[in-house]
């Protein structure tokens, strides 16, 4: 079935369709709201939301403005920005229950690559998020542009800083293993 | 760089468990169902503060034509009938605005 089809049953009353959007983006959201948030838990919350939204924004999509996917990253995207701001207000009350419960650890995401894992921690929140959409979701600049809603120049000029960064860090830690 | 670039494509995807669409279904249902709750103790508190204010009153229908009979209506019912359709109108009202006019996810 193609997109649009699917897109305009679902409009028309065939919510229960919409699984198969879910099965067939939740990978790529997933890792994107992984790779911004670095927790697991979070990131499926994140992503369950995303979905959501989507579900309940559906008759507003313009397939002539977006790809679908895109459409959905944005939504992902914007997403963890949300839960970032909300946490940061949250992690005043977590280090005040840090020192009352011991006890108290944040679960990180364990990236299969150990290399990756690395590398994104280094990173800012929103560079890995332009990370993983260009690299992962291979996205063009227009598209990157549409998503996290900055210019086109902008976002040039931040992935030539980040592949600077990230071959500076690379090299500094895994040099032998790049060598491989 | 090329091969940290290799490294980045190949391996910054992150799989979703295998129930993932499953429980994001029944989460999406779950968010329906409580918003539905919430817009019907809303109709309910709207309908609750402002009924006691409509001063309702027993309705006569007098000779109606052909049968030739007069009705006498009693304030109870038209209570009820007055209430019936203000909460019909206004159910319908917020399901359009809230975009929730399917009133169930069918399950083809």
């Amino acid at each position: 079935m193609e997109e649009k089809d699917l897109i305009e049953r679902i409009n028309s009353g065939e919510k229960e369709l919409f699984r198969h959007i879910i099965n067939e983006h939740s990978n790529f959201v997933y890792s994107i709201c992984v790779n911004i948030l670095r927790n697991s838990e979070d990131a499926q919350d994140v992503s369950q939301e995303t979905f959501y939204k989507a579900y309940k924004a559906l008759k507003k999509y313009d397939g002539n403005k977006s790809k679908l996917s895109t459409w959905l990253y944005k939504i992902a995207y914007n997403k963890c920005i949300d839960f970032i701001r909300k946490k940061n207000n949250f992690l005043n009350l977590k280090s005040y229950l840090k020192q009352k419960d011991s006890k108290f650890e944040y679960q990180k995401h364990q990236f299969d690559n150990e290399i990756v894992g690395e590398l994104i921690a280094e990173l800012s929140e929103s560079d890995s998020a332009l990370i993983t959409l260009f690299y992962l979701n291979e996205l063009s600049i227009k598209e990157i542009s549409f998503v996290i809603d900055d210019n086109e120049n902008n976002i040039k000029v931040r992935l030539h800083r980040l592949r600077k960064q990230l071959k500076e860090i690379a090299n500094k830690k895994y040099n032998n293993e790049l060598q491989k | 760089m090329d091969r940290l670039e290799e490294i980045l494509k190949a391996d910054l995807k992150s799989k979703v468990e295998n129930n993932f669409t499953n429980d994001t279904m029944s989460f999406i249902k779950r968010k329906e169902r409580t918003k539905r709750l919430a817009l019907g103790v809303l109709l309910l508190l709207v309908a609750v503060v402002t009924l006691p204010f409509i001063p309702f009153e027993t309705l006569t229908i007098n000779r109606i034509p052909y049968i030739d009979l007069s009705i006498v209506i009693n304030k109870n019912y038209v209570f009820i009938a007055f209430t019936f359709t203000v909460i019909l109108f206004f159910d319908t009202l917020f399901r359009s605005f809230l975009s929730t006019n399917q009133t169930n996810i069918t399950t083809k």
